[in-house]
């Protein structure tokens, strides 16, 4: 019991530290407005160095992580759920993606995307949650690398396709919110040795309070 | 130099053996055919410093073939053409200093990075947080004579000058704010003086257009 207690007085002193740490808590989550940072993450906490892909999608009103991953699944028959953990930050708030959907299995070329839901919920936007689409290549000798922009091909590069994947699929079944120019085009150095960037904007797509 | 071959080879070789472990020999072949069909944008044509030099669309701001201990790595050009519903287009050469350790579904992001895009596609009008207008967070400065926006804290600047707005990404302010000073015309249409050209007339709006 005497331990229970002690145990108990030292998560409150955690979340003391954490409320305290983080300036989005302090604001309160009533005033709290959606914010993230633009990339996914190697490991927390975020900085330049563990940067690994851009933001590509917004989703919101309902969007759980367990929700967006529902609706991305029926919609776009991405149903695979292989592939390497990455963290997401917001508020100041890092911590690891709620999960992920793939087209194909981890030994193929495939569409991806990871998600997690933003640390507040925003007055206007609800839940919101946030993914990382792209379609990456699987190269034999490293593995998974997404596909670079296409030079003078004129082609999109891996993460531009996995948002307009996306958007065709949940185009004519879901609300689209809008697109928003984050200007996150900062390229990413493949295990392929390719550059792959997304061009900065960011689809914003309705998730309803139903699952299918 | 020969120990990081040596040691190339054998990464290489391990990342080899343990994929014909995972998927068996009679399929390493089939997937890379599959790759090399499939995806044609690998055939993409390769930007070079001459093509920099000669490139007539927009002026150019690089770092010259090296900054500081970082040499130019890599040129990339994007020219893609317009999506529907996307507000900006990426249409950009990019100048990569530096390099970074890229492993299976986890790029890297190199240490410094130029991008220089037409003012007419890309300026700081175009940025919004949500779909509602909350702005995107920056702090708005001048560097050389112009304005300026820092966004990402602080890691990434971008330099509004003439009819293009520079980008740069880096791995400390200090060392973005450096590159800021050090930048030079990549070719003969860019400026080479210390304060750099305004802005052109609705550039700052996002209403300057295309040619």
């Amino acid at each position: 019991m005497a331990a229970q207690r002690s145990l108990n007085r030292i998560a409150l002193l955690v979340m003391g530290a954490s409320l305290v740490l983080s300036p989005g808590v302090v604001a309160g989550p009533a005033r709290a407005h959606f914010q993230t940072y633009p990339y996914t993450l190697r490991s927390c906490p975020a900085s330049y160095d563990r940067q690994v892909d851009p933001i590509t999608d917004v989703f919101y009103a309902n969007a759980t992580g367990d929700r967006v991953l529902n609706h991305i699944r029926f919609h776009t028959g991405w149903t695979d759920t292989g592939g390497s953990t990455q963290y997401f930050s917001s508020e100041g708030v890092c911590a690891v993606m709620y999960g992920q959907r793939a087209s194909a299995n981890v030994s193929q070329s495939r569409f991806h995307i990871r998600v997690r839901r933003t640390y507040d919920d925003d007055p206007i936007w609800g839940i919101t949650a946030r993914g990382d689409a792209h379609h990456e290549d699987f190269v034999w000798y490293c593995g998974h690398a997404v596909d670079k922009g296409g030079g003078s091909t004129g082609l999109a590069s891996g993460f531009d396709q996995g948002r307009r994947a996306l958007f065709e699929a949940l185009s004519g079944t879901h609300t689209f919110g809008g697109t928003t120019y984050w200007g996150n085009t900062r390229q990413f150095k493949q295990c392929d040795g390719d550059y792959a960037g997304s061009n900065g904007n960011v689809n914003w797509w309705r998730i309803p309070a139903w699952s299918h | 130099m020969k120990r990081t071959s040596a040691r190339s080879c054998f990464e290489i070789l391990l990342a080899l053996l343990v994929i014909v472990g995972a998927t068996g020999c009679g399929s390493v072949g089939a997937e890379e055919a599959t790759v090399e069909s499939s995806r044609p944008q690998h055939a993409g044509a390769i930007f070079r410093t001459d093509d920099a030099r000669s490139f007539k669309r927009f002026p150019l701001y690089w770092l010259g073939n090296s900054f500081g201990s970082l040499p130019l790595t890599a040129l990339t050009r994007r020219d893609d053409a317009p999506a529907v519903a996307e507000k900006v287009r990426a249409d950009y050469v990019g100048f990569i200093y530096g390099n970074c350790v890229a492993l299976d579904e986890k790029g890297c992001a190199p240490p410094l990075e130029i991008q220089i895009w037409p003012a007419c596609e890309r300026s700081r009008a175009d940025y919004t947080l949500t779909p509602s207008g909350q702005p995107l967070p920056h702090r708005r400065t001048i560097m050389r004579g112009v304005p300026a926006a820092y966004f990402e804290r602080g890691l990434r600047l971008e330099i509004y000058t003439g009819k293009v707005t520079i980008v740069i990404f880096g791995l400390r302010r200090r060392e973005v704010e450096r590159a800021a000073v050090s930048l030079r015309g990549a070719n003969p249409s860019a400026a080479n003086t210390a304060t750099l050209p305004p802005p052109a007339p609705g550039a700052m709006a996002g209403k300057l257009p295309c040619a």
